[in-house]
């Protein structure tokens, strides 16, 4: 079962924390590779992973390791979408408002996960964020993401894209920027499918 | 209204259109309000996913279409077969470019029946069949906003459509290269390593590397193995 990490949960949470930096070097650094400018070895922990940051974090029940997680930041203070990659927003302003936030650094852990895992991992995870949001009031949410996570993405929430299409290096794949909205109805609509696919 | 706002107001009539028939109505619509008179929507997978082929929508003359399943072009469709190893929209033309003699005629085929160009969007996804839709026009847009936008209301297109009538979920597909299947293709045909090099003017050497990575894409243990897997996983033309 996902959980929710506020500023105020971070002492108890520290071990996960921990795991969950690791984790996303590991996977962004090591795997993808990404280069993060301003991070330690080992260990993800950028300029966006601050004190307003939400996460939420699924850990194995058997293991304990963390093998999903992503970042939630208020549009209302500087995100990546509106410092790094603001290129990306060609289509209307840079978001900015107290119920729209940015989700990044979503991560779903292959290597800890057999592929069962993953396969029943995946909608769980997506059904948690929206509750995460419907719970803290965020009506929609931007992220910057492939075009093939983009397409999935409007099979799941209601998606508009912010802008146009580009390789963020040269020969890369494109990405896009986007907006969802996390609403109530559709939250409840997952829910349902869950529970019937848990019954069937 | 301003192309962004047109398009948004497209995605939005797509995703709350109840049936497929809206969808293609509503897509259609809009693509012909732009210049395109053909559309085309199928999907990608290759033909052992007992889903592949269920999703397919065209306004293509039917005799155009009849002509495609009698001689069966998917398999050897360069728009087709560039859509499997990008993202990113391209032309009619830019496939015809890169396309074999047999890939050119057939690109040549659709324009006698159809439209002189097109654009073509493959849709990916990691959680369903990938797709495309294929847009017929004799002038293509070429500011990157106009193509992006018509990109997204494909997607949007062929995801609701994959909502509406599926799900049809992604299998791993099994890709062979031109020349793994030109050589299992030999092998089917009862030809050596030798004779296949002789055929394709390539190196022995070369056909044999050719025939392992695709017995490893298969995952069979011989050459009659690899044929027969081929065969049944849509891979030779048959």
């Amino acid at each position: 079962m996902a959980e929710v990490i506020r500023f105020e949960d971070r002492q108890a949470y520290a071990d996960t924390l921990q795991d969950m930096y690791e984790q996303r070097y590991d996977v962004f650094v090591n795997r993808m590779g990404w280069d993060i400018p301003g991070i330690e070895p080992n260990y993800d922990k950028d300029a966006f992973d601050t004190d307003e940051t939400l996460y939420l974090i699924e850990r194995h029940p058997n293991t304990g390791e963390v093998v999903a997680s992503a970042r939630f930041n208020p549009t209302t203070s500087p995100y990546m979408l509106s410092k790094v990659f603001k290129r990306y927003c060609q289509f209307e302003p840079i978001p900015r408002a107290p119920e729209i936030w940015e989700l990044s650094r979503l991560v779903y852990d292959w290597k800890r996960l057999s592929r069962d895992e993953l396969a029943d991992l995946r909608p769980r995870f997506r059904l948690a964020m929206i509750e995460c949001c419907v719970n803290e009031g965020i009506d929609a949410i931007v992220w910057l993401s492939s075009l093939q996570v983009y397409n999935n993405t409007l099979g799941i929430w209601p998606t508009r894209p912010l802008g146009i299409p580009m390789p963020y290096e040269e020969d890369g794949d494109a990405y896009v920027a986007a907006i969802s909205r996390m609403r109530r109805t559709d939250m409840l609509k997952m829910k349902l499918a869950l529970a019937e696919k848990h019954m069937s | 209204m301003d192309s962004v706002s047109e398009s948004y107001a497209a995605l939005e009539a797509i995703s709350n259109a109840a049936t497929p028939a809206e969808v293609v109505m509503i897509f259609t619509t809009y693509c012909t309000g732009i210049g395109f008179r053909t559309v085309n929507i199928g999907q990608l997978s290759a033909s052992q996913n007992p889903d592949a082929k269920k999703l397919q929508f065209s306004n293509m003359p039917k005799d155009y279409i009849q002509y495609r399943i009698a001689q069966n072009t998917s398999l050897h469709d360069p728009t087709l077969i560039m859509a499997r190893q990008t993202m990113l929209p391209f032309t009619w033309d830019k496939a015809y470019a890169h396309a074999d003699r047999l890939g050119r005629m057939i690109i040549d085929e659709c324009r006698s029946y159809t439209e002189s160009d097109g654009l073509f969007f493959p849709i990916h996804s990691h959680d369903f069949i990938s797709g495309f839709i294929s847009l017929g026009a004799d002038h293509i847009p070429d500011d990157p906003q106009s193509i992006s936008l018509l990109g997204f209301a494909a997607s949007a297109a062929y995801m609701r459509l994959n909502e509406l009538m599926g799900p049809y979920p992604r299998e791993e597909e099994i890709n062979l290269s031109a020349r793994e299947r030109d050589v299992i293709y030999a092998a089917s045909q009862g030809l050596t390593n030798k004779e296949a090099a002789r055929l394709l003017k390539i190196a022995p050497d070369t056909v044999k590397q050719y025939m392992s990575s695709a017995q490893r894409k298969l995952g069979a243990s011989d050459r009659a193995m690899a044929v027969a897997k081929a065969i049944s996983k849509g891979q030779l033309p048959y």
